[in-house]
């Protein structure tokens, strides 16, 4: 078996995670146990990557890693993530970039169009910015989060406010198009969504940081 | 090594396999089975990857591959746009409702043309029936008893056989019955997935009645003495100088102009802008129209009904014009009658009474002609702004629960704060009773001026020395010295 | 063991993803018995769903016990 990113390397271990082989220079070290790139959870302090077992310390970047060129690509929806080979990623992007405009355009924000449209406006930096941190993070041989750069949607609980964002997104615009609830009804209700990120964010501060290596322990040890 | 998927190469080569079969023996219409099977070629995919990673995981007890890789992603979202626009095209059912869709099936082949024609005599005031499901429809209106059909059937095929064969399945029919008239260009009767489409230019008895009915394609109509009624899905409708009832309704329509109407004119449906003017019977617009809308020279009731608004005026003699956010209108005889959920209005030079009730938008009232009649103004979250007439008279109650008041009026309007808002009161003789009322937002209620009306009195010299003007008060004569 | 069912879930999420997406092209072009038409643009945010329930099930499998609240 050999390594996924060098398949002359011989695997040193599998990412925790998704099970991906990984050679001495792939392998991330975190929380006692190993990870991919993508599956690295961010660290505790704003440190720079932690030192590998074995390998050299800080890996070169990848050819073609320039956080600048990503800023100005992510300016392009969806090209940015493309530029940082998460192909995933970007058309999420451009998906939601296109939702944002045929909402806008479709009139049936009914009157929340401003609302929107600083959203978009958002958005449209959020790519770019999004694009740079990640280069940035690539450049430094620090793990990359597969949604997001700049937001923590892993949740140090273990918490997945991600996977739980998009089934609630999917679940309204559902109800939007089967004309079960209409958007201006729900959309009425957003500050909501600033009501529940407030807590969450409130939640992830005031637990202790120590609750997030319990889990991960307690597993290792179980086999 | 972990083993590639082959799930992927495998459909490439299916789908590459199906359309070399579909060009070599085109008579098993394989084409055709795609576009209504397809999706059930990528179900088969995913079960298959499905199955490859469940076996692979089972098996080898290891870790197992990946899912499905970013450039077999790409081949699923290809699939899915080539498929969906081929049974679009196919099938025309508006599966999409983005416009910017790409008509993959209609770019395929190549167009191969078909004139149309006939001619017979149908007597002055024929029923005429048409049926053109694609295509333009143009119609003019000649003095004669005879109808006369010019035309160009278009085929889109890859071969000049199948074209052929389209254009035959896809007969012209043309016959007159006593003074019911029936035209069908049957361009759905083909069996093949060949596009046939009709563009179709009919001179017709001025007399004749027209009763037009398509899927897809303009209409232009002008002259016609008779009714002209319109059914379409999605159509372009251009009327001018009609002299009977006009109909339109349509799915979609990108735009629909009524030039010139003696009777009266109803649209249903949803469409995009609308255009009607030099109406002498009522109108009455019933539906989703998106986009600009223009109504102007109407002599009788306009009644608009959308989703969010509900109009009613009793005449317009100037315009009215009105998209999904704002409604102006200038020029408007009462009753005016305004229901609308988010809308700015400003009407302007405006008689008789006028009710207005909005959830969200602005106000802006100048009335322009005296006396001044009942004016109910309220809106839940906006501005209100009028401006009356000094020499009117009214009786006027302004409140705002959540705002301020400028009374630019002066007196006998006094203005007094009640909590978070303010009210304005006082009446200038026995006037009828104006109420405006918001919830969230300002009242201004300034001076207006008013509307005069000159008239150039000749019979006191050339025309240049006096002038006599009209106002509500009287006749005021100017004289140049 | 744990960390193979979630990579497992996260191996199957795009063709369970690509299934999901094949179904609702199938269900736009032949309707469903008394259901009217079911475009796809009205259909589509069912892969939202999916993708976050299998995103959802990926981590309780790579977590057992805390905030899943189960067995031990």
């Amino acid at each position: 078996m050999n390594c996924v990113n060098h398949p002359e390397a011989p695997v040193a271990a599998y990412c925790r995670t998704c099970g991906k082989a990984l050679c001495a220079t792939c392998q991330r070290q975190a929380q006692g146990t190993i990870f991919c790139d993508e599956h690295l959870p961010p660290p505790e302090a704003s440190a720079p990557a932690p030192p590998p077992a074995f390998a050299s310390p800080a890996p070169p970047a990848p050819t073609g890693s320039s956080p600048g060129l990503a800023f100005v690509l992510g300016l392009i929806p969806g090209v940015g993530a493309i530029y940082n080979s998460q192909y995933v990623k970007g058309l999420t992007h451009v998906v939601i970039f296109g939702l944002l405009i045929s909402i806008l355009s479709s009139g049936k924000a009914g009157g929340l169009e401003p609302l929107i449209g600083i959203f978009l406006a958002a958005w449209f930096f959020y790519m770019a910015f999004e694009a740079y941190h990640t280069a940035g993070k690539r450049q430094r041989g620090q793990a990359v989060d597969e949604f997001s750069s700049l937001i923590p949607l892993r949740g140090k609980q273990g918490f997945p406010a991600g996977p739980l964002l998009v089934i609630a997104l999917g679940v309204i615009f559902l109800l939007n198009t089967l004309d079960i609830l209409a958007f201006d009804r729900i959309l009425r209700y957003w500050p909501v969504f600033l009501i529940v990120l407030g807590a969450y964010m409130l939640y992830t501060r005031v637990a202790p940081n120590g609750k997030a290596d319990r889990p991960e322990e307690a597993s290792h040890e179980r086999q | 090594m972990r083993p590639r998927s082959l799930a992927g190469p495998l459909v490439v080569i299916l789908i590459g396999g199906l359309f070399l079969a579909n060009n070599l023996w085109p008579e098993l219409s394989i084409r055709h089975l795609l576009t209504i099977y397809w999706p059930f070629l990528l179900i088969a995919w995913g079960a298959l990857r499905l199955i490859e990673v469940l076996v692979h995981a089972f098996a080898s007890r290891q870790t197992p591959s990946q899912g499905i890789s970013g450039g077999e992603w790409l081949l699923v979202v290809l699939i899915c746009l080539i498929g969906s626009g081929g049974f679009w095209a196919s099938r025309h059912a508006h599966i999409f409702k983005f416009e910017s869709l790409p008509k993959v099936a209609e770019a395929l082949g190549q167009p191969f043309d078909y004139p149309i024609s006939g001619q017979k005599t149908v007597g002055k005031k024929p029923h005429i029936v048409i049926e053109n499901l694609r295509g333009t429809t143009h119609i003019a209106a000649v003095d004669s008893d005879e109808m006369k059909i010019d035309g160009r059937k278009t085929v889109r095929s890859f071969l000049q056989s199948d074209a052929d064969q389209a254009d035959k399945q896809t007969p012209l029919q043309f016959t007159v019955d006593g003074d019911q008239v029936f035209l069908n260009t049957n361009v759905e009767k083909v069996t093949g997935d060949q596009m046939v489409r009709a563009d179709l230019e009919l001179t017709v008895p001025r007399g004749a009645d027209i009763q037009a009915h398509g899927r897809s394609g303009d209409f232009d109509i002008a002259g016609i003495s008779g009714n002209v009624t319109i059914t379409s899905d999605n159509a372009g409708v251009r009327l001018k100088d009609i002299g009977g009832d006009v109909r339109v309704t349509t799915r979609k329509s990108e735009s629909v102009r009524v030039d010139g109407v003696k009777g009266l004119v109803e649209l249903h449906g949803k469409g995009g802008d609308v255009d009607v003017e030099n109406i002498a019977g009522p109108v009455t617009v019933e539906g989703a129209y998106t986009g600009d809308q223009k109504y102007a020279k109407l002599a009788k009731p306009l009644r608009v009904q959308s989703p969010g608004t509900q109009l009613q005026v009793e005449s317009v003699p100037g315009e009215i014009t009105m998209d999904l956010s704002e409604l102006t209108g200038v020029k408007l005889t009462g009753p005016i009658h305004l229901e609308a959920r988010a809308k700015d209005v400003r009407l302007e030079d405006f008689s008789q009474s006028a009710n207005l009730s909005i959830e969200k938008g602005d106000i802006s009232l100048r009335p322009g002609r005296l006396p001044l009649a009942k004016i109910d103004a309220h809106t839940h979250s906006g501005d209100l702004q009028i401006a009356l007439p000094q020499t009117a008279s009214f009786d006027l109650t302004a409140t705002t629960a959540r705002g301020e008041i400028q009374n630019q009026f002066g007196t006998p309007l006094k203005a007094t704060t009640e909590g978070h808002g303010a009210k304005l009161r006082g009446a200038t003789g026995a006037g009828p009773a104006i109420t405006l009322d918001t919830a969230r937002g300002s009242i201004t209620v300034e001076r207006g001026e008013l509307k005069l009306k000159s008239t150039v009195v000749s019979g006191d010299g050339p025309p240049e020395k006096s002038v006599t003007i009209e106002t509500p008060e009287g006749a005021i004569k100017v004289q140049k010295e | 063991m744990n960390g193979n069912r979630s990579a497992l879930l996260c191996a199957i999420r795009g063709p369970v993803l690509l299934i999901t997406l094949g179904t609702l092209f199938a269900i736009a072009q032949f309707p469903v018995g008394r259901f009217g038409p079911y475009s796809f643009a009205r259909t589509w945010p069912v892969l939202l769903i999916v993708y976050g329930i299998l995103k959802l099930l990926e981590y309780a499998a790579a977590r057992p016990g805390s905030s899943a609240g189960g067995g031990l």
